[in-house]
């Protein structure tokens, strides 16, 4: 088992697996693409493209691009706009965005998006992907607080306390899984498109899902609209709140 | 701040069973220049501008720097390794150690006082290092600016 750490999606990387250094490096190159590709501050990114001229055109995107576009516009339907990665500015909103055959991306009017929301979860489940494919039996990912576990042994995972974030509580013991926590402490916290307010400055939103991507987002999604339950059925999740005295609960079934 | 809904959320744990972040090591200095310079056959001390540095090699032809360093942020300490081509583009950079401060600064003097006689007798829990932690982790805001002043120092010194 090996351990390596490296400054990317502007957060610290850790990745942690039974296998070869070559096989880090590789998981850490994916992490560096999907950077490159979804980053909203590169000029050349995907994003920043689709910025320029998906209003004028359809703009041909990385299949990934595509793919987190999709999921995205998909939780945005079913959270019915709490979360969304157009950037309300002149009303725009996901249902601008037209996913066209082709990994072709149109916008029915000018906006920007951001995938802050959701990139980075894709990231470790890529990053996930590409150590199993190298050989790795067991492992996990750490994206800034967006984890992924693989592997047959249970690990424990556990979540910062928003009012101490050098203190933690355990969430869970398992094998398979990835968690995402939103929260305010070092000023990361999620804005409520409707108020413009940071959502949860004193609680934090933990969600636990199959797949990174969906954890990540759907930890937008509770803290601006509550533990939907039908929502959580239906991404198979779990939904965790840490409150300012530092109590952990858990979403109703 | 709403309450939270009882409707809508149970609570399981309670803070006093909270337990201060581990750090983690990744890499000793040996381990940080085979992984920057896995090609080369020897790593000679080299100071750059007052860094600790080392000059990586392979049959005297030199390949490039590692360069360490250390960055403090609010709650956290970090040294990490660059490594540098001798054409001067910035192979990577490699987290040797991951250190955050235990207690921090809490904001709130109510929740704080639940800890009252209870953090400075924390056992450590080794098995649970930082991998498994899930809620944003700092910024990674010092570690850039230290990159780009060990960059500007590398090309400095080269220069020279």
């Amino acid at each position: 088992m090996i351990s390596r750490a490296r400054p990317l999606l502007g957060t610290l990387v850790s990745i942690r697996a039974d296998a070869a250094e070559a096989a880090l490096n590789t998981a850490f190159a994916k992490v560096g693409m999907i950077h490159a590709l979804m980053s909203a501050h590169s000029e050349t990114s995907d994003l920043a493209r689709i910025g320029r001229a998906a209003h004028l055109r359809p703009v041909r995107v990385h299949r990934w691009t595509y793919r987190v576009l999709a999921c995205a516009k998909a939780l945005s339907e079913a959270s019915g706009g709490a979360f969304d990665v157009t950037l309300g500015r002149e009303g725009a909103s996901h249902a601008d965005i037209l996913l066209l055959p082709g990994e072709r991306v149109r916008l029915k009017r000018r906006a920007l998006l951001d995938l802050g929301g959701i990139a980075k979860g894709f990231a470790v489940d890529r990053a996930v992907a590409a150590l199993r494919r190298c050989g790795a039996s067991e492992g996990s990912v750490n994206a800034g607080g967006d984890l992924r576990l693989f592997g047959a042994a249970p690990q424990p995972v556990r979540v910062r306390v928003p009012a101490n974030p050098c203190m933690t509580l355990a969430l869970a013991t398992q094998s398979e899984g990835a968690f995402a926590t939103s929260a305010g402490y070092f000023g990361a916290g999620p804005i409520d498109l409707r108020s413009g307010r940071r959502i949860c400055e004193e609680r934090s939103i933990t969600v636990a899902a199959r797949s990174c991507m969906i954890a990540d987002a759907l930890t937008k999604v509770v803290a601006a609209a509550g533990p939907v339950p039908h929502l959580l059925r239906r991404f198979r999740a779990r939904a965790y709140l840490i409150d300012r005295d530092g109590i952990l609960y858990a979403a109703r079934a | 701040m709403s309450a939270i809904d009882p409707r809508l959320w149970v609570p399981v744990a309670l803070a006093c069973a909270a337990a201060p972040v581990q750090g983690a090591q990744y890499l000793t200095l040996e381990q940080a220049q085979r992984a920057l310079f896995p090609e080369a056959d020897a790593f000679a001390p080299a100071p750059l501008g007052g860094q600790r540095a080392w000059a990586a090699s392979r049959g005297g032809a030199l390949l490039g720097h590692v360069m360490v360093d250390e960055v403090i942020g609010k709650h956290e300490l970090i040294t990490y390794a660059l490594g540098v081509g001798a054409d001067g583009a910035v192979r990577s950079v490699e987290i040797m150690d991951y250190r955050e401060s235990r207690g921090g600064e809490v904001r709130d003097p109510r929740w704080r006082a639940q800890f009252k006689g209870k953090r400075s007798d924390s056992p450590l829990r080794l098995e649970e290092d930082i991998q498994n932690i899930s809620g944003a982790t700092l910024s990674c805001r010092h570690l850039t600016e230290g990159v780009r002043r060990l960059l500007a120092l590398h090309a400095a010194e080269l220069k020279k």
